[in-house]
């Protein structure tokens, strides 16, 4: 598989992460450590390139995006309980931007639905940082795109 | 009385959308979810509707399917249908808009831009 450039992604997940949580982010200047266990939402898309967008992050960031998305203070209820498919929806929306600008409009793209576990960080995670966004608070948020090669 | 269904199957997104419709200074009486297409039905059939603020990737029933099953049925034929989607396809767009859907707003969105379409597409606009 091959990768759309760093910087059209971290643009396009700043983007949405500031539209639709209110979190500014940039990317991590340091190396981030990541906590035993963390939260990632994977989605498969088609179109004219076929591929997959990751999106991981940790608990305590998953909990403000969705309390943020939601309009609600971190304490309330539904905080936790809508925390994974608010980075579903995260997903959903990053991939829909992030077509759009690799493939235009022009074109029919079919997107899956967004998938949420909750494991260790992949060795993949843990090698490089360079995909990694960290808002102002230093909390983490690695977004990973892959393309299939053109058949 | 204004009477608004949201189609998303992301529970968050319908909470998002309630809450920009607030920030947009509509005043909405009553919102109904649903979380696919079917679902939706259920609630047209059952309810007075006057707009419609649908998804289109979702399970079972997207809602591009939705809004073809709503423009063969007279009960929902006139009932305006925004698109609130992250897929930006023309082609998609094109064809909606055949069907009779009133706007298409692209996730994310800006409150006052839901509320605009919303007024436009129910014959608002100029009014708080």
């Amino acid at each position: 598989m091959t990768s759309p450039s760093r910087e059209l992604v971290q643009q396009v997940v700043a983007q949405v992460l500031e539209e639709c949580a209110f979190l500014c982010t940039e990317q991590s200047a340091a190396p981030v450590t990541w906590p035993a266990q963390i939260t990632r939402a994977t989605l498969q898309f088609s179109g004219p390139r076929s591929g997959r967008i990751e999106l991981s992050a940790t608990r305590e960031l998953t909990l403000a995006i969705a309390a943020d998305m939601l309009g609600v203070d971190l304490e309330d209820p539904d905080v936790g309980k809508l925390a994974d498919g608010a980075l579903a929806e995260l997903t959903n929306v990053v991939t829909g931007a992030l077509m759009a600008k690799l493939f235009g409009t022009e074109c029919l793209c079919e997107l899956g639905m967004p998938v949420v576990e909750h494991g260790a960080p992949s060795e993949r995670l843990l090698a490089t940082t360079e995909l990694t966004l960290v808002d102002m608070e230093g909390r983490p948020i690695d977004v990973r795109v892959s393309l299939r090669p053109p058949a | 009385m204004l009477s608004i269904l949201i189609v998303d199957d992301s529970a968050v997104m319908r909470r998002m959308v309630v809450k920009a419709l607030a920030l947009g200074g509509l005043q909405v009486d009553k919102v109904f979810e649903a979380e696919g297409g079917h679902q939706a039905l259920d609630v047209l059939d059952a309810q007075w509707i006057d707009l419609v603020l649908c998804d289109i990737n979702m399970p079972i029933m997207n809602g591009v399917e939705l809004v073809e099953k709503m423009a063969s049925e007279p009960l929902t034929a006139k009932v305006p249908v925004i698109m609130v989607t992250t897929e930006r396809s023309e082609i998609r767009i094109s064809r909606l808009k055949e069907l009779g859907v009133s706007a298409y707003l692209n996730k994310p969105f800006r409150p006052e831009a839901l509320a605009k379409a919303v007024r436009e597409a129910l014959g608002l606009e100029g009014q708080p």
